[in-house]
């Protein structure tokens, strides 16, 4: 979406713009506690490791308590039954890694409404081919020259067809999106590039010299570290998830926000939560010397 | 365009050969008695005063906006009875042995000996009338009301009518009958207005010394308007008549003049309106500091002229033009409208009435904002150029024949956001985003007839529209597949004048009223109405951004079915009035947002709509008194609004955003004294539908919200009151008067919600926060007129 800055800059003016004339008041929340709900959430990727999937519950909203963990009485991957790690928590072998075109069903039982029966829910995701990134540079946005801001380029070849994209940043072994609101996600169905070679610029994060951080911190760059992104090719019903989880955790204009909604998952029964795949590729580049990185001493 | 014009010049033209011979034979010799009917005192034309013949034949008729009125009576020996609300009624009984055209003096009532009548028509007038589901207000009833910031407003007036909810805290929209604001059109002397709002909805365009009288139709829209499914505002502005004279008022916030005289005796008559507000000289006492240096401020200006050019033939002219400006810091948005109608209005004969008009409106807004990386600008507009000629024939007095043709032309310019950045350098960077233009093209022929039946116990409505919507280039057509996929990227472009789609509709109306006995009637109406252009609203807070766009391919037209009635009866002398009804309505193609859409700036809209069905029902309650010292209404609706739209709450049937159960309007106006005159109202609302989450779980270390069903949650219940008095000051038979009024806005400090926003505590907590815009609002107003 390469116009998010333009748009969210609009979003966050007009906002404060109108919402400076009103006064505000916190209010209690009238209406019956909603009852809680299963979770299934796990994905399935193409590089070789532990594959987990976690089951939870729902808590209330407003409140204080955190959604916390449940076992399943058995939980299957294409027939296997994976072993328990810790509550909730359910993998495969450490050596495992998603076959590109393979399709996966995912099984639980759980008595979760504990009326001593068993309650069945399952999901299906077949795993995306990889889209190998060939390359990875840096950009300014400054025409013609060597300083930040920087923007990403992404080189690979496009496949015909609707493809799904997701990109994560790891900056010197850190991974800088480990939240969802710093993770990318895309869908490239534009007719124009479909199954052409892409350099690709990425929008989501805009190389300074300090790039927002948890709790209000900042993450510091210099020239010489190394930036490394993970091009994810998504399966279709985890890339909607992805992008409906981050619309919903996006600041919300109530002048300008649409309808909210829960995020479309994939699993059966009425549980909440996604299975999904998504194969890995994987490029790294070192950010240079410029006049606005300062270099580490 | 001309295969068109000619194919409706056609269609025209078997219109009246159709209804020409429709006279029949009189038994007896006709005459036309015709004249008009005045203030004795300023010699003011007096329209809507009641000419009724009161023995030996059954005939009455009002007068028109000008006055005139025509009755086609049997000649011989006749009785008529003036009469007109506030002034004495008048008996004249006279010979009519060939066609009459005469003047009626009416005296006004001395304002010591009787409570002003409070709407622009009598009670029985409104009891006989085939037409139901219709308010209408004259300005000074608009200027009784209790005001927010001391500025009368007209559709403050219409948010407390039976029926009709504000869409929100200190917004112009309204709902009526469950239907959503885009869904109510409304006219300046014809003009369509997309946008009536200043200062986000504190206020309307309409300034109260520019407008004559208004009228709401509910639902029973003669077959003259359509455009929109809820309801017709039609707002008439004000001649300058008379003298010259010079009306003003200053407030604490804002103050206005109205300029308005004749020349050359009546040939000539002119109106000039304009208001100006200065809410921001008390900004600087705010201890923000961005809010003391804030600007807020609005102006319009009305203008009006009427030309007579003989009796048969006048013209007149109507010219307005608004702006808003609203910034703080470096941001800001200004925003207004313009409007111009021309209407000639030709007398063939006293049974043939013309009348032609032409109008044209502009909505634009103007943001511009800078941060630190970026500046930005981001505009919109909306034209509409229109086109009518109404026909009224009237071959007998049973009979009430209008006809005509209608067309507009709407340019929308849905958004175009320019971002540019500057960096050290010196280098620009610049982002365009432009929405596709779209061009919707509207025409339509209709015909109605109100007749009289059974000694006129019984009137009859039937009327029929035929519309043609186009599509018309330039534009970017974006068509998508029954999974509201896209079905080319890029779209297809349109060339300019290009028709590329079209649809064809009928709207028949019926209505009937049947007099039980003088004081009772029962009336029945339907009604089938489509609308072709839509409003994508964000919230129901409503904003001067909103965009609007027409039908295309994939955008269909919305339609509805509603169908009324009721029971209306007259008490004690007709000085008071009750009535209720139950109304229905049927709609198809109403649109609503999918969960999670892409709004703003978004040109591929058609992705994100989802389409479905609705309904809305309901009773309205009605009491009110007309005479005496006290007067007003008091009325209760019960309505529910629903929809169901695939994609959409799981398909499942939800609340819709104007889903409202209960709803309460008392208004009062009391005479104190000659001198002073007092006004009150309460209004009661249930809460607005909202969304809101109930669950949350972890995903990729955020807490992702589950939600029920869409609107199943209700902000506060929406009440307040509203008080004000005015004080008559100085002599009041000179010709300078001058008062005071003072009044209080939301008398209690009901903080009633505007929007809900969801916040978090330090410990991580998630709680919600109201946004409230009022407290309690005094406001004093010094009113002259000279």
């Amino acid at each position: 979406m390469k116009y998010y800055k333009t748009i969210h800059t609009a979003l966050l003016l007009l906002t404060f713009l109108f919402g400076a004339t009103g006064c505000t008041e916190p209010i209690e929340l009238i209406g019956d506690d909603m009852e809680s709900r299963l979770v299934i959430t796990g994905t399935l990727s193409t590089e070789p490791g532990y594959q987990l999937i976690e089951i939870s519950s729902t808590v209330p909203y407003f409140g204080t308590d955190l959604p916390e963990n449940i076992d399943a009485a058995k939980v299957m991957l294409n027939d296997r039954e994976l072993a328990r790690d810790a509550p909730g928590i359910y993998t495969t072998g450490e050596s495992f890694a998603a076959v590109e075109g393979e399709t996966y069903v995912l099984e639980v039982w759980i008595d979760f409404d504990g009326d001593g029966q068993q309650e069945y829910y399952s999901a299906t995701t077949t795993v995306p081919y990889i889209h190998v990134l060939e390359s990875l540079s840096v950009r300014s946005l400054v025409p013609g020259a060597v300083d930040v801001p920087f923007i990403l380029l992404a080189g690979f070849q496009d496949t015909p067809g609707d493809d799904y994209y997701g990109a994560a940043l790891w900056i010197n072994n850190d991974l800088y999106s480990n939240r969802i609101l710093r993770y990318y996600v895309h869908s490239l169905n534009d007719y124009s590039n479909d199954g052409t070679f892409l350099r690709y610029p990425i929008p989501e994060w805009i190389i300074t010299e300090s790039l927002v951080w948890d709790n209000g911190e900042t993450y510091d760059l210099y020239s010489g570290d190394v930036l490394t992104v993970e091009l994810q090719t998504l399966s279709e019903e985890y890339y909607r998830f992805l992008q409906e989880a981050k619309i919903e955790k996006n600041q919300h204009f109530p002048l300008f926000s649409g309808p909210r909604g829960n995020v479309t998952g994939n699993i059966s029964g009425g549980a909440l939560g996604i299975f999904g795949s998504y194969a890995v590729s994987r490029k790294s580049v070192i950010l240079p010397k410029c006049p606005g990185l300062p270099e580490r001493e | 365009m001309k295969r068109h014009f000619t194919a409706i010049g056609t269609a025209l033209g078997i219109f009246l050969g159709l209804m020409l011979p429709a006279t029949g034979l009189q038994a007896q010799t006709t005459r036309t008695l015709s004249g008009k009917v005045l203030d004795g005192h300023e010699g003011e034309v007096l329209p809507g005063a009641v000419v009724k013949v009161v023995e030996g034949q059954n005939a009455w008729t009002l007068t028109d906006t000008r006055g005139r009125f025509v009755l086609n009576l049997h000649e011989g020996p006749v009785k008529l009875e003036i009469s007109y609300i506030g002034y004495e009624t008048q008996v004249h009984e006279m010979v009519l042995d060939r066609n009459k055209d005469t003047l009626f003096f009416l005296t006004p009532l001395s304002y010591y000996l009787e409570g002003v009548t409070v709407f622009a028509e009598s009670a029985g007038t409104r009891l006989r009338r085939a037409e139901m589901s219709i308010e209408r207000i004259d300005a000074e009833v608009i200027r009784k009301v209790p005001t927010l910031f001391g500025e009368v407003d007209l559709l403050k007036v219409v948010q407390m009518l039976p029926g009709v909810q504000a869409a929100s805290e200190g917004s112009s929209g309204f709902h009526v009958r469950g239907g959503s604001p885009d869904q109510n059109m409304i006219l300046f002397d014809n003009a369509t207005l997309y946008n009536v709002s200043h200062m986000l909805g504190f206020f309307s365009i309409f300034n109260s010394d520019a407008v004559s009288d208004m009228t709401l139709y509910k639902g029973d829209i003669p077959a003259r308007y359509g455009g929109r499914l809820s309801s017709l505002l039609d707002v008439i502005p004000a001649d300058g008549e008379g003298r010259f004279s010079i009306n003003g008022g200053i407030g604490l916030i804002s103050s206005k003049l109205a300029v308005q005289g004749n020349v050359a005796g009546d040939k000539l008559t002119y109106l000039v309106a304009g208001r100006r507000t200065y809410a921001d000289i008390f900004l600087p006492l705010a201890k923000n500091e961005l809010v003391k240096n804030a600007t807020i401020h609005f102006y319009d200006i009305n203008g009006r002229v009427r030309w007579r050019i003989n009796d048969n033939n006048y013209v007149y002219l109507t010219l307005y033009n608004g702006r808003d400006k609203f910034a703080i810091s470096d941001m800001g948005v200004k925003f207004g409208n313009s409007v111009a109608a021309i209407n000639w209005n030709h007398t063939f004969s006293d049974r043939f009435f013309m009348k032609v008009h032409a109008t044209y409106t502009n909505y634009d807004y103007d943001f511009k904002g800078s941060t630190n990386e970026m500046e930005m600008e981001w505009v919109s507009r909306i034209q509409d150029a229109g086109t009518r000629l109404d026909f009224t024939y009237m071959p007998a007095p049973e009979h009430l024949f209008e006809f005509g043709y209608t067309s507009n032309f709407q340019w929308f310019q849905p958004g175009k956001a320019v971002g540019t950045g500057e960096l050290d350098s010196g280098a620009q960077i610049e982002q365009d985003i432009t929405m596709s233009r779209r061009q919707g093209f509207v025409n339509v022929l209709y015909f109605s007839n109100e007749h009289k039946l059974f000694n006129e116990r019984m009137e009859l409505r039937y009327g029929l529209r035929l519309n043609r919507f186009d599509n018309v280039g330039p534009t970017t057509l974006y068509t998508v597949d029954e999974n509201y996929n896209l079905l080319e990227e890029e779209g297809v472009d349109i060339a300019s004048g290009d028709f590329f789609y079209h649809q064809y509709g009928l709207e028949p109306r019926l209505g009937i009223s049947y007099l039980v006995s003088p004081n009772v009637s029962v009336k029945a109406s339907y009604a089938r109405t489509l609308q072709y252009v839509h409003l994508l609203s964000f919230s129901s807070a409503g904003s001067p951004l909103e965009i609007w766009i027409p039908s295309s391919p994939c955008i269909k037209p919305q339609s509805s079915h509603q169908v009324s009635a009721g029971v209306f009866a007259t008490l004690f002398r007709k000085d008071y009035e009750a009535s209720v009804e139950l109304f229905y309505k049927d709609l198809d193609n109403v649109l609503d947002f999918k969960d999670h859409p892409n709004l703003l700036l978004y040109d591929k809209i058609e992705t994100e709509l989802r389409f479905g069905t609705g309904e809305s029902y309901g009773a309205e309650f009605l009491l009110r008194r007309n005479k005496g010292a006290l007067t007003g209404w008091i009325s209760y609706t019960w309505s529910r609004s629903f929809r169901t739209i695939p994609g959409v709450n799981n398909g499942q049937k939800y609340r819709s955003p104007s889903d409202r159960p209960h709803n309460v309007n008392i208004v009062l106006f009391y005479d104190i004294s000659p001198r002073m005159e007092a006004s009150l109202n309460w209004i009661y609302a249930t809460g607005q539908p909202i969304t809101l989450p109930e669950g949350r779980y972890w995903f990729y270390n955020e807490l992702i919200p589950v939600y029920t069903e869409r609107n199943s949650y209700r902000m506060a219940d929406y009440h307040r009151m509203d008080a004000s008095l005015t004080i008559r000051l100085g002599n009041m038979n000179r010709r300078w008067k001058h008062s005071l009024n003072i009044s209080v806005y939301n008398l209690y400090g009901r903080k009633n919600p505007w929007a809900i926003n969801f916040r978090m505590k330090p410990t991580g907590e998630q709680y919600l926060e109201m946004t409230y815009l009022f407290s309690v609002v005094p406001s004093i107003t010094w009113n002259f007129s000279f």
